[in-house]
């Protein structure tokens, strides 16, 4: 039996990238269904992603990236996906590795898998302070969970069925990092990570600005001390 | 004590804020659900301006050396605890309105399934 596969992407003012993300997940990622999560843009991303062919729903307001997912793993569960993988517009992520990312989980050895950048060294580039503040959490996370895991900001991610209908309820989706991971190994969802290779941003920067470079990591540790105190449910 | 005129002031403006704030719930402007801290405070607010004995009498309960710093800290409490529901409530609203955004954008989708399938088929069953 083959399984239904979603591949989710959230876009917020990626018309110069969106169109070729969904023609290198056609061609390469071997037959998913693409799913662009439009998180209210204001350019025509809309509409450059319907016209190469990905099925696009439009957020009226904007959610940002952790609400606009979360949109994609609402509609993979009402539209009975087996599994959905998160994909970023810019690019970056590899729709070759898409099938490497779904394999755990078919097997039914993991529940998640994570798509790492520092498993093995395959030259991504961090700059030093990010990378450090990345170890710190990498490291939290994974004496918390009681395994390893290299990294927890990976935008990379394929869940499970089971895991879909959870976070459809219930998703950290102002920084959803380490706070996830945390909350879905409290449920005693098993985890995996296998190293991807990132490609080059085709356009435009990285979201994350000097202001933010600050509030992260503070609403990061608060993000995982609440996850820590709540009361399984 | 209060001169007489200061006082009569204060309860006229005290008698003021808790009509003005049942004026708003009767119309409406003001939900009741959000006016219960605001009328218990007018209410306190005459009940503090008419009997001057409760404020002699709060000081010396939490044996303060000047009745000014009584009002100011009840006022601070207050201030925190309105503030603090505002953020509650925010948070919820926020929350709410992620799931109304989310449950519109699917079903938005959906539609457009139907008005397609419409278009395609001439039927009025979804395509699958």
């Amino acid at each position: 039996m083959t399984m239904k596969i979603l591949a989710i992407i959230p876009a917020h003012n990626e018309e110069n990238n969106i169109g070729a993300v969904i023609e290198r997940l056609r061609r390469d990622a071997g037959g998913v269904d693409v799913l662009v999560v439009d998180d209210c843009s204001k350019d025509r991303t809309r509409e450059v992603a319907r016209h190469h062919g990905a099925r696009v729903i439009s957020l009226a307001v904007n959610l940002g990236i952790g609400g606009a997912v979360q949109t994609g793993f609402k509609y993979a569960v009402m539209k009975g996906y087996d599994v959905a993988v998160q994909v970023d517009a810019d690019g970056q992520h590899d729709p070759t590795q898409i099938r490497e990312l779904t394999r755990a989980i078919e097997g039914g050895s993991a529940d998640v898998v994570i798509g790492s950048r520092y498993l093995q060294d395959r030259g991504y580039k961090t700059p030093v302070a990010r990378r450090a503040g990345m170890l710190v959490f990498s490291w939290l996370t994974s004496v918390i969970c009681r395994r390893k895991i290299t990294d927890t900001t990976s935008g990379f991610r394929a869940l499970n069925r089971e895991v879909l209908s959870f976070f459809a309820e219930q998703y950290p989706v102002d920084f959803p990092d380490s706070e996830a991971l945390i909350i879905l190994h409290r449920k005693g969802f098993r985890i995996v990570e296998i190293p991807v290779t990132m490609c080059a941003r085709s356009d435009g920067t990285s979201s994350i600005g000097l202001v933010k470079s600050f509030y992260y990591p503070y609403r990061s540790f608060l993000g995982i001390l609440a996850a820590l105190l709540r009361r399984e449910r | 004590m209060i001169p007489f005129r200061a006082k009569m002031i204060a309860v006229l403006v005290a008698v003021m804020i808790f009509v003005f704030i049942l004026h708003m719930v009767r119309r409406k402007k003001l939900k009741e659900e959000y006016s219960v801290l605001w009328v218990l405070l007018s209410a306190f607010l005459i009940l503090l301006a008419s009997w001057s004995g409760l404020l002699v009498g709060l000081t010396r309960l939490i044996g303060a050396q000047s009745s000014n710093s009584v009002i100011f800290f009840f006022g601070f409490v207050f201030v925190f605890l309105m503030l603090l529901s505002f953020t509650i409530r925010l948070s919820k609203a926020a929350d709410e309105n992620k799931e109304m955004a989310q449950r519109m954008a699917l079903l938005e989708g959906e539609l457009e399934d139907l008005k397609e399938g419409v278009r395609a088929g001439g039927g009025t069953t979804a395509p699958e």
